[in-house]
């Protein structure tokens, strides 16, 4: 179930795994479990924001958008760190495909975070309308 | 309001397992089946249970001929030096006697019959000459008392198996003899491993084909061929061959064992051409999924051949006999490299190689057809004579002179050989599978 759903996210943009011999290792290593953390991380950094900055803490001044987008950006980068350096310890060359697997996964980064942002940000006692009201 | 604020945190992590596992559960609804490479691992089918790995031999039985016709291995009066037979026949015996792998070592000279005599008076025949030579007996008859004693040890029997019978017309029917003695041992469960080596030789001949000349005295310009038979349980004789004989003889051949199918899997990080990927199982690689053929596919698969006897191995040999069986596909092996070999190769030797160590030898298989959905690529080594017995055998040993290191009728008593113990082998030392399959 899980390896299905994160081979049909990636390869929405991307096409199958080159060089062709590395398919299995992609499909059964590297996309769910970098998929899996991708969405863990932007959670935890969800949280972070909204939870523990914005609401346990009593931080007033961290609630801007630009201060969200920090955050964005942070789960993003994690995201394309993690893709190589999971992909090295898989002992798959550094091609280009791997390059376009990192981007991809960085994308999917922030937009995980954006998802959950969404989906969490109205019970945030300092944030909950952080990045925009509407 | 205040109340309202404070029981809210406790219910956010439950809230957002819940919201989590629903959004993935909802997506992957969507992922599609190709996903699944799950694949019926090929069914090797011939594996077989290993035998327990012995360790030790209970008993070994030396048995050197001492006939006239021995003679010239082992002469009283060589102008000078020793004969090449006395030098490699003589760390062999030393090696048994001081060998700590065999309980009871046991040596035999054969005349008429077996004699019983002790380490020490062996090496003394052989080292100084066979000093009353004795008359001969047949091959067959020397097998068949040898073959009778000592079922659960080795029997080794050195000789120049020149088969020379009362009857000079028995010669003709050498192999059947063979083949009638030696399918008692395959009914014990015996084997067989032929040893061969040439010698100087310096004394009289004595040809098996009495018609024309009778012996020859002074012989003999040329080497002449002497051989050293180990017969007993299969993985006795392995481990008797492995750790004693080594590479003491030039050539060899086996007959009556059973070999484990050797480790093997598909390579995929080394030098592959083509779409193509592995279905991996239990780590190791015995079946592709092949996307498309729009370019030939190459694959190397690595193989442990370390359990084979070193015969079946040799580059010439492998090449020769290792074949592929497949319907439906073009396959073919387009090289065999030997691990050293493999290593050097520009597609390897930049990368971990770890991956080749269990191997010893990397074949390179490549394919332009794939007619059906799936086909088994079976990789056969055939157990065929090997070409020295072709070579150093003759039909008429009378002018031996000048036909050379050569041995009457050797192919005739190899016959009956491979007649005793190759019924029901097969006649393939190996044969295991690389299953392809077209992606669904």
């Amino acid at each position: 179930m899980l390896p299905g759903f994160f081979k049909f996210i990636y390869e929405l943009f991307l096409s199958s795994p080159q060089p062709p011999q590395t398919r299995p290792v992609f499909w059964n290593e590297i996309f769910p479990n970098v998929g899996l953390v991708n969405i863990i991380t932007s959670l935890l950094l969800m949280f972070v924001f909204y939870y523990l900055i914005n609401h346990i803490l009593p931080v007033a001044f961290f609630r801007k958008a630009w201060h969200w987008a920090l955050f964005m950006l942070l789960s993003a980068a994690i995201g394309f760190g993690y893709a190589l350096q999971y992909c090295d310890t898989k002992e798959v060359e550094q091609n280009s495909y791997v390059w376009s697997f990192a981007t991809i996964n960085a994308l999917y980064g922030a937009l995980f975070y954006i998802i959950f942002s969404f989906l969490f940000r109205r019970w945030s006692r300092g944030a909950s309308t952080t990045p925009v009201r509407f | 309001m205040t109340l309202r604020r404070t029981r809210l945190p406790q219910n956010i992590p439950a809230a957002f397992a819940c919201l989590l596992l629903l959004f993935i559960s909802a997506c992957s609804g969507g992922g599609d089946k190709k996903a699944e490479t799950k694949s019926t691992a090929p069914t090797a089918g011939k594996e077989k249970p290993a035998p327990a790995a012995s360790t030790s031999i209970s008993q070994v039985n030396v048995f050197l001929e001492v006939s006239g016709s021995m003679k010239g291995f082992m002469p009283t009066n060589k102008a000078e030096g020793i004969t090449q037979f006395q030098q490699t026949i003589d760390p062999f015996l030393a090696s048994i006697q001081q060998s700590n792998l065999i309980q009871n070592k046991n040596y035999f000279e054969v005349r008429e019959k077996p004699y019983p005599t002790t380490y020490d008076q062996l090496a003394r025949t052989m080292r100084y000459g066979i000093q009353q030579s004795a008359s001969s007996t047949t091959i067959p008859a020397i097998l068949d008392s040898i073959i009778s004693q000592n079922q659960n040890g080795i029997n080794i029997l050195i000789s120049d198996f020149i088969y020379s019978p009362e009857n000079n017309r028995a010669v003709s029917y050498v192999s059947t003899d063979i083949y009638r003695v030696l399918s008692k041992a395959k009914q014990q469960g015996q084997a067989l491993s032929v040893f061969a080596a040439t010698s100087d030789f310096d004394g009289t001949f004595y040809p098996a084909q009495k018609s024309a000349q009778k012996t020859i005295a002074n012989c003999c310009d040329t080497p002449i061929p002497y051989y050293v038979w180990v017969m007993g349980k299969p993985e006795l004789v392995s481990l008797f061959n492995r750790s004693l004989v080594k590479n003491t003889f030039p050539e060899e051949l086996h007959s009556g064992f059973t070999f484990e199918a050797p480790a093997y899997s598909v390579l995929d990080k080394y030098m592959p051409a083509g779409n193509w990927y592995c279905v991996a199982e239990n780590g190791s690689c015995q079946a592709i999924t092949i996307s498309d053929l729009k370019a030939p596919v190459e694959m190397i698969v690595g193989a442990n051949f370390s359990g084979l006897p070193a015969a079946f191995t040799g580059a010439g040999y492998l090449k020769q006999n290792l074949k592929i069986q497949a319907e439906n596909t073009d396959a073919q092996i387009t090289n065999i490299y030997p691990a050293a070999q493999f290593r050097t190769l520009p597609g390897v030797s930049g990368k971990n190689t770890d991956p080749l160590k269990p191997f010893t030898h990397f074949i390179k298989i490549k394919l332009t057809k794939l007619n059906a959905p799936q086909t088994d690529l079976r990789l056969q080594l055939a157990n065929q004579r090997p070409a020295w017995v072709q070579q150093w055998t003759t039909t008429n040993d009378s002018q031996i002179n000048q036909a050379g290191a050569k041995t009457f009728n050797l192919a005739g008593i190899l016959e009956g050989v491979e007649r005793a113990f190759g019924a029901d082998t097969g006649g393939n030392i190996f044969d295991i599978a690389v299953r392809l399959q077209k992606e669904k």
